[in-house]
């Protein structure tokens, strides 16, 4: 491959991304940042966490989304007595024409290429923690054996931070294997017009496919393979370190409201999205640019306030806005 | 490697232009850094330094050291070249190129290659080649010349509008010049006076004054000196005027001198001693009738004193036959010739006083005193009324009482003329001016022992210097919160042992008695 086919390839990856952000955008009001953050957790092989209030267009994002893309979806909704074999699946016993009785197993909702985690918190841990293996190792092990899950394999959860009660808040090791954590705000008063234009007459919207299976694994293939200057890595590693409250290169704020620091997947998620955002922007090598586009939704997640913080209610954004202030670029 | 190049050659030509303009920024902060020196060491020189020159010297110095290793620093910071990728990085910055030459110079020096690498140096390579230089480094001067330049500006203006300021760093030698001048003019005043001590000494404290080498407070004793010399010279002057009038009025029973009573009245001393010569030439010629009662050898004695003389003379012709005594005569003339020398003395240094009140006036913004100095200097330590004129020296200014003293009844013509000009000095008419008591009741009489000599007495005078002085504001020498603090220290004595409150000792003590009781 020369540079003459990269280009195209990279025209073709920009065309593929905007089709299906406009698809869905023809359902989803608004929401261009989040439908660009999801798409961009696809891409880089991620998972994505989404935060909102109930109405915002969560769950209408994901069924938007595998429409647009040619994908086998599931969903699971996930309540308090919701096992772990419910989601995997589990063995069950089947007996053959001669009488022969056998174990097979009977697949779950996982597997699948977009799966819809509803309400994730609302589950216990144990089966919050079903989800562990099958979003790190793409498989998954039941009765001694593993399966693999089939690629590409997305895993979208979705929260709601208000109604804490009865709910489980997901432990920091599963919150670390979602890619993004991305809010979904409320809509303004001219997407709230659009929304209810759009909801209430006699027909919907609709979308179509615009992306297949197989498109899809090449874009992820091209994300991939965008090349990062050393400067730039070490720019995001600095970021990364300044959320370590014991690090050396620690901001103040860190020292001050940060427990524990973001995590290598957080290093890795802010380059593999800056990749994404730089494709986006037509661009072939990744800038510090990219890697503060992403750097919110990457690491929000994954920095953990301590007492004081949340007696301050000091947001979590606010410190790495900060911090993205304060690290210097290479070169200044 | 056409890319390659491409993008290096720009790198290159990008650094060079931001290295030139470092280094004007650079040349130009140090140039700032040394003006902005030179200002404030024009502006705070006066203040600083009050004749001494060695606080002069180590400004300077310290600013040299200063300068030098600002010098040194930006030097080495110029010397350092600007790399390809610190011009890769401003190029990023400046034509908001999202890191696009930053990235591409890392992958020039990165070995691993790859189809994506190559399509970035090519897309790299053409946007260094749209790259206008000259508008991402503009060749215009760097804040910092025009910073340099406002404050060169102002140091000039500085040093232009107020010269004197700067006299220590081009101007010393003719301001010094100008002073021995004006020391050695108010010197020539002196010459032909007669000798006096006073004359001597205010002579010895000019030469002093003169000395370049003088420290400040060597300056300040020999103008202390001057001023004694010149209260001396006027004590004595009015001594001598105050003789002149006594013996105007003793004069006054002769008919035959009356021309030279009036002449004396008037102040014509010069007069009075011609008349008198005449009235003795006739006197000779005719033949003496009576002798003085006076013995010879007493009125040919010589007269260490203005004093005896005149009180001499003014007796003896004011006896019965006194008209023809030649001797008491020539014993008047010599009383008067004294007379009219300490006048004479007394002109000279007053003149000698008004030069350099004036000059002191004149070198106020050059003076190297502090304020307090300059004030003791300008402003006379003794504000008494002077018993010669009653001008009084105050703070802030000089109350001359001229016209007040001078006698108006016999120079109707000149009526207001002598009340002062306008600035409020009046040119001192000494010998018109009426006899004024002496205020010795104002004056402070002291006496300053010689360190060798602690056994004479103080009210003995002679070999010691005295001068009159001012009575000086006592200050306390207790501040404020010591005292406060005193106040309250019986207080805090009595609470020290039980640190119970005095007042409160009473309701202390009853609420255990009637804790006891309570037991009881």
């Amino acid at each position: 491959m020369n540079s003459v086919a990269v280009d195209r390839q990279i025209q073709a990856f920009r065309e593929q991304f905007l089709l299906v952000r406009n698809e869905i955008s023809r359902v989803i009001v608004g929401n261009e940042e989040i439908i660009s953050g999801v798409m961009t957790c696809l891409l880089a092989r991620g998972h994505v966490l989404l935060e909102g209030i109930p109405g915002v267009g969560k769950t209408k994002l994901v069924q938007t989304m595998a429409d647009v893309l040619h994908l086998k979806f599931s969903r699971i909704q996930f309540t308090p007595d919701l096992m772990p074999g419910d989601i995997i699946g589990t063995n069950i016993v089947r007996e053959d024409e001669a009488g022969r009785k056998s174990f097979e197993f009977q697949s779950g909702p996982i597997f699948a290429n977009m799966v819809l985690a509803d309400e994730i918190n609302r589950a216990t841990p144990k089966t919050q923690s079903a989800l562990l293996e099958a979003m790190q190792e793409n498989s998954v092990s039941a009765a001694g054996r593993t399966h693999a899950l089939d690629q590409p394999f997305f895993v979208l959860a979705t929260q709601n931070p208000i109604e804490m009660e009865g709910t489980y808040p997901l432990p920091e090791a599963q919150m670390d294997r979602f890619f993004f954590k991305l809010k979904l705000d409320f809509p303004d008063v001219g997407q709230l017009h659009l929304i209810i234009d759009r909801t209430t007459r006699q027909a919907e919207p609709s979308v179509k496919r615009v992306l297949e299976q197989g498109q899809i694994l090449q874009m992820r293939e091209t994300v991939r393979a965008i090349p990062v200057a050393r400067p730039v890595q070490e720019y995001a590693i600095k970021v990364t370190l300044a959320t370590h409250p014991e690090s050396g290169q620690a901001h103040e704020l860190t020292k001050k409201y940060v427990r524990f620091g973001s995590s290598p997947r957080g290093t890795q998620a802010l380059i593999l999205g800056a990749k994404v955002h730089a494709l986006m922007n037509d661009r072939v090598y990744v800038s510090c640019e990219d890697v503060r586009a992403v750097a919110l939704p990457a690491l929000r997640h994954r920095v953990l306030l301590n007492f004081e913080a949340e007696a301050q209610r000091v947001d979590t954004d606010a410190i790495l806005a900060r911090i993205l202030e304060w690290v210097p670029e290479p070169g200044e | 490697m056409k890319e390659r190049e491409m993008i290096i050659g720009v790198l290159r030509e990008l650094g060079r232009r931001l290295w030139i303009t470092r280094a004007i920024r650079e040349a130009a902060f140090v140039v700032c850094v040394v003006l902005f020196c030179l200002v404030c060491f024009v502006l705070i020189e006066p203040a600083l330094v009050s004749g001494i020159s060695t606080a002069v010297v180590s400004i300077r110095m310290a600013l040299l050291a200063a300068f030098a290793v600002v010098t040194i620093e930006v030097v080495r910071r110029s010397a350092r070249r600007v790399s390809t990728q610190q011009a890769a990085a401003a190029a990023d910055a400046g034509a908001h190129l999202m890191d696009e030459l930053k990235s591409a110079h890392w992958f020039l020096s990165d070995m691993e290659s790859s189809p994506y690498v190559e399509l970035q140096m090519r897309r790299a390579a053409a946007t260094a080649a749209q790259l206008d230089l000259a508008t991402l480094v503009p060749r215009r001067l760097p804040i910092n010349v025009f910073a340099a330049v406002g404050l060169g500006l102002l140091w000039a203006v500085l040093v232009w509008m107020t010269p004197r300021l700067s006299r220590s760093w081009d101007s010393g030698h003719e301001i010094a010049a100008g002073e021995d001048a004006e020391s050695a003019d108010l010197r020539s005043f002196l010459k032909g006076a007669p000798h006096y001590a006073e004359v001597e000494k205010l002579d010895l404290a000019l030469s002093r004054l003169r000395q370049t080498n003088a420290s400040a407070k060597e300056r300040m004793r020999a103008l202390a000196d001057a001023r004694d010399a010149i209260d001396q010279a006027n004590m004595e002057a009015s001594a001598a005027r105050e003789g002149l009038s006594s013996l105007a009025e003793a004069l006054r029973s002769d008919p035959n001198l009356e021309l030279a009573v009036q002449a004396l009245d008037q102040g014509r001393i010069g007069d009075a001693m011609t008349l008198l010569r005449k009235r003795k030439a006739d006197s000779a010629a005719g033949a003496i009738k009576d002798q003085a009662n006076e013995p010879a050898d007493k009125a040919a004695a010589p007269e260490s004193s203005v004093d005896p003389a005149l009180e001499g003379a003014r007796r003896d012709p004011t006896g019965q036959n006194a008209a023809v005594n030649q001797d008491a005569i020539n014993r008047v003339i010599r009383a008067l010739e004294q007379a009219n020398e300490r006048i004479e003395v007394q002109n000279r240094v007053n003149s000698i006083k008004r030069r350099m009140e004036d000059n002191l006036v004149a070198t106020r913004q050059r003076s190297r005193l502090t304020a307090s100095q300059y004030d003791n200097r300008t402003n006379a330590p003794n504000p008494t009324p002077s018993p010669d004129t009653g001008n009084s020296n105050l703070r802030s200014g000089t109350l001359f009482r001229q016209a007040a003293v001078a006698r108006e009844e016999n120079d109707n013509a000149r009526e207001g003329s002598q009340t002062g000009d306008a600035s409020g000095y009046s040119v001192a008419f000494p010998l018109e001016g009426a006899a004024t008591k002496r205020l010795d009741a104002q004056l402070k009489l002291e006496t300053i022992l010689q360190n060798n000599d602690p056994g004479v007495e103080p009210d003995a005078k002679g070999g010691q210097g005295w001068f009159y002085s001012a009575s000086r504001e006592q200050k306390s020498m207790r501040k404020a919160e010591n005292v406060r603090s005193l106040a309250g220290y019986d207080r805090e004595e009595a609470i020290a042992h039980d640190r119970v409150p005095m007042r409160q000792k009473t309701i202390v003590k009853n609420y255990f008695l009637n804790l006891h009781e309570g037991e009881k």
